[in-house]
């Protein structure tokens, strides 16, 4: 399948019509998603309406929007009116939402075609989708691995060329480390650029939703799309409009790189060579790249994994068995409820909600979650300390390419481990982009990582286009 | 000779996480006067020694042959004894209590903090200091008491009701070295000030707050008099040490997670395990725990806490009607469902 932008100009002008290009997709999940399973509901009909709604608009000579007929993958906890949304969980198995996320509204506005729901682990609790409540995800870049997670599905989908376009959320990583492990971009855009209504809640303080691109432009074009000021979401910023996809031709010359040591030296070897490699691209680039060190890093990943459980245990507090989704018949309600979540919930889910319920209870709230708070009080300060030398900083993704599927499932710490180098700029709401730079030892992506300063996407994208610019050839072994 | 303890006198001892409290009554009082103050820190979870000094508790005649190096080697043993269990410990005196508390900060720096009420740290004036020595040297031995000093009715301190004049003489000198040596206290102290006491002078804690080199948080009680931890502030006295103690000691090393803790919240969080499942949780969140050690173990108390990136501010949208979720769509996502409304099973003991 082409590029989102070839797509969208090539419906836009009438030269293919957007149920011609929906058809294709649908064809291409139905021919090859047996074996990757990005998708738990394939919305073939509504798409097809929606393909059809576009078509019209082109041939009354209405601005069908920048992303005419562009099938689109929507992440499982993203609300779609009228379609399953679950989270990966069995404990929303069959609930329909009443209504449609902003960014949904906002894709169908700009002539997007949401192909289907996507496979995550449950409440995006996890870096593999293997926590999914319907199986895992494998990775189309190689089958015996895990796409990576939570929104595994959506990188996978437009990894294997389903979809040029896909929507995740990022709560600590979610987001880059797929796209990093699929060999895909994804970006996690500023906290409270794009609206979070109807994304189901998972820490609230942290979530934002971003785009998957098989390339910067179609990550950009995308992103331009769905990030807007949103009334129904308290924590939506004002007057945001960005216009990122002109900055990806931009160049980086004269953007100064922060290299940064504590992003890559916990990372495997074939990894951190790669953002080496990275930097003398941007140097050759024109960039001034300089190396920094941002030791407060090394908190970021003991508070978040103390302050998201802590929100999720609030958060998954509404899964009671009363309004919507599971429920298990009991005697009264507190059996009723705890019958219903027992049931429902997985293993992961209800680690977190535990570690979360302890970590704010009497006695140790102090020592965890405000301490916590504090830490992420230090690592915003330390990301200002270099950002007033630097533009943007550079260091990995992930620790590692794509693991076995099964590698890490029944060791919750390691798990956590894959997150380590995405989490800073969640505790302190900046962006950060993964974009594909070469492969690893064993042939997979190897994704690196560009972090910016609140706002700053624009940034990101003159970078990411460099280096994509300046990327080995796919499958270059290091 | 030693007569038996009072009822209500007895010493105090609770075990608990890493964080000790030693807790100290006052002169001619024991125990009684501070046991709700011990027994709150204790269901906060520190471990608590709350000692009967030597001579009280029991008569006054055993107070008579003691003084201040018997009550001041008691307090600091205690201390010594509890200290070694802990990683952190705070000290907590009721005036006389308070002074043992302050000279125990001035010998000991690692002590986290100081919690005082009412304390003793300036001597009576030399006048009413002169006339005790002319009691003294005219053979007297006791003087009226100064126990029970407390506004709320039907509240009373076990105090005995006469007090030795040798005793106090030795208290009153000490105290005049432990004013002196009130700008090397570094920890912080919460101190509890009440504005009408019968027993201290309130410029005992005028003094304090003004010369200790730590940060001093201050609580004055408006309707207490001496003996605060059994009149009408005893509830405010409790909560506020246990939020101070709590902040203060926070950074101590947190006691591993328990197969009982996981029961206890995955019952708080509505979920009911197996037990293999307890034994997988405990062990799993056990290490995530251990790794947050890392962070549980900064000294951050100078930064505030992020609680979001954003500066939150409260967003209400204009008063306009508009529509809302469709009733129908809303209700046929519920699992049950009557006249139009939410079904649950009956709630506690309701008959159906």
């Amino acid at each position: 399948m082409s590029g989102a932008r070839e797509l969208a100009a090539a419906v836009r002008a009438g030269e293919r019509s957007a149920r011609t290009v929906t058809e294709e997709a649908l064809a291409a999940v139905a021919a090859g998603d047996g074996e990757v399973h990005a998708f738990l509901t394939v919305m073939g009909d509504e798409a097809l309406a929606q393909a059809d709604a576009v078509d019209a608009a082109v041939a009354q000579g209405r601005d069908p929007g920048p992303l005419a007929g562009v099938p689109v993958a929507l992440k499982d906890n993203l609300c779609t009116r009228g379609i399953p949304t679950t989270c990966g969980s069995r404990i929303l198995d069959g609930w329909r939402p009443p209504y449609d996320a902003t960014v949904v509204e906002l894709l169908r506005a700009a002539g997007a075609v949401a192909l289907g729901k996507t496979n995550m682990d449950e409440f995006a609790m996890g870096s593999s989708t293997e926590n999914s409540a319907f199986g895992p995800t494998r990775n189309p870049r190689g089958l015996d691995r895990v796409p990576g997670g939570s929104s595994g599905g959506s990188a996978a989908a437009v990894a294997a060329g389903f979809t040029p376009l896909g929507l995740g959320s990022d709560t600590g990583g979610s987001i880059r480390q797929p796209a990093a492990l699929c060999g895909v971009v994804g970006l996690k855009p500023t906290y409270g650029s794009v609206s979070r209504y109807g994304l189901v809640a998972f820490a609230s303080s942290l979530d934002q939703i971003g785009p998957f691109a098989a390339n910067v432009e179609d990550a950009a074009l995308l992103f331009d799309a769905v990030a807007a000021h949103d009334p129904r979401d308290s924590t939506s910023l004002p007057g945001v409009h960005p216009t990122t996809l002109e900055a990806v031709r931009a160049g980086a010359d004269h953007v100064r790189v922060g290299l940064c040591p504590d992003l890559i030296e916990g990372c495997a070897p074939d990894v951190a060579s790669r953002v080496y490699e990275a930097a003398e691209a941007l140097s050759a680039a024109g960039a001034k790249v300089d190396e920094v060190r941002v030791p407060e890093f090394a908190y970021g990943l003991s508070a978040y994994y103390l302050i998201a459980p802590a929100e999720a245990s609030s958060n998954l507090a509404r899964y009671d068995g009363v309004r919507y989704g599971l429920r298990v018949e009991a005697d009264d309600a507190a059996a009723m409820n705890t019958a219903t979540r027992t049931a429902g919930f997985g293993a992961e889910v209800k680690r977190r909600i535990m570690l979360g319920t302890y970590a704010l209870s009497a006695g140790y709230y102090d020592a965890y979650y405000a301490q916590a708070q504090r830490v992420r009080t230090l690592v915003v300060q330390a990301f200002d300390r270099a950002y007033a030398s630097f533009d943007v900083l550079l260091g990995a993704t992930a620790p590692t390419t794509a693991f076995a599927l099964g590698a890490k499932v029944d060791d919750p710490m390691a798990m956590y481990m894959n997150d380590v180098c995405t989490i800073p700029s969640n505790l302190a709401g900046h962006p950060a982009l993964s974009v594909p730079f070469g492969s690893g030892a064993d042939g997979l992506p190897v994704g690196v990582q560009i972090l910016a300063p609140a706002l700053a996407e624009g940034l990101l994208f003159r970078v990411a286009g460099a280096l994509e610019a300046g990327a080995p050839r796919p499958g270059t072994r290091s | 000779m030693t007569a038996p303890i009072l009822p209500g006198a007895e010493p105090y001892s609770a075990a608990g996480d890493e964080r000790g409290a030693l807790v100290l009554h006052g002169f001619t009082g024991n125990p009684q006067s501070m046991r709700g103050l011990a027994t709150a820190l204790a269901a906060a979870g520190l471990t608590v020694e709350l000692p009967l000094l030597p001579g009280h508790g029991t008569a006054v005649a055993d107070l008579v042959p003691t003084g201040w190096d018997d009550w001041s080697a008691a307090a600091e043993a205690a201390y010594i004894d509890l200290a070694a269990r802990c990683t952190s410990v705070v000290v907590v005196g009721l005036s006389m209590g308070g002074t043992l508390s302050v000279w125990l900060a001035e010998r000991h720096p690692e002590i986290a903090a100081l919690v005082l009420v009412n304390p003793l740290v300036v001597p009576p004036d030399a006048e009413t200091v002169a006339f005790i020595d002319s009691l003294i040297e005219a053979g007297d031995e006791l003087a009226p008491g100064v126990g029970s000093d407390i506004a709320l009715e039907g509240a009373s301190e076990a105090a005995y009701s006469e007090l030795p004049l040798r005793s106090a003489r030795s208290l009153f000198d000490a105290a005049a070295a432990v004013e002196r040596g009130l700008g090397s206290v570094r920890c912080p102290v919460l101190l509890f000030s009440s504005v009408v006491d019968h027993v201290v002078d309130p410029v005992s804690g005028e003094c304090l707050a003004e010369r200790v080199a730590g940060p001093v948080e201050r609580v004055r009680l408006e309707r207490s008099y001496h003996v605060a931890t059994l009149d009408y502030d005893k509830d405010e006295i409790e909560r506020r040490t246990v939020v101070f103690v709590a902040d203060r000691l926070a950074r101590a090393p947190v006691r591993p997670l328990s197969r009982h803790d996981v029961v206890h919240v995955a019952s708080l969080a509505r979920l009911s395990l197996s037990p293999d499942e307890v034994d997988l949780f405990t062990a799993q969140l056990r290490t995530v725990l251990e790794h947050a050690a890392d962070v549980a173990a900064l000294d951050l108390a100078h930064l505030a806490p992020t609680a979001h990136p954003l500066p939150v501010v409260n967003v209400v949208r204009t008063d306009d009607p508009r529509p809302s979720l469709d009733r129908s769509e809303v209700l046929a996502a519920a699992p049950s469902v009557e006249d139009d409304r939410f079904r649950v099973p009956r709630i506690g003991g309701e008959a159906p």
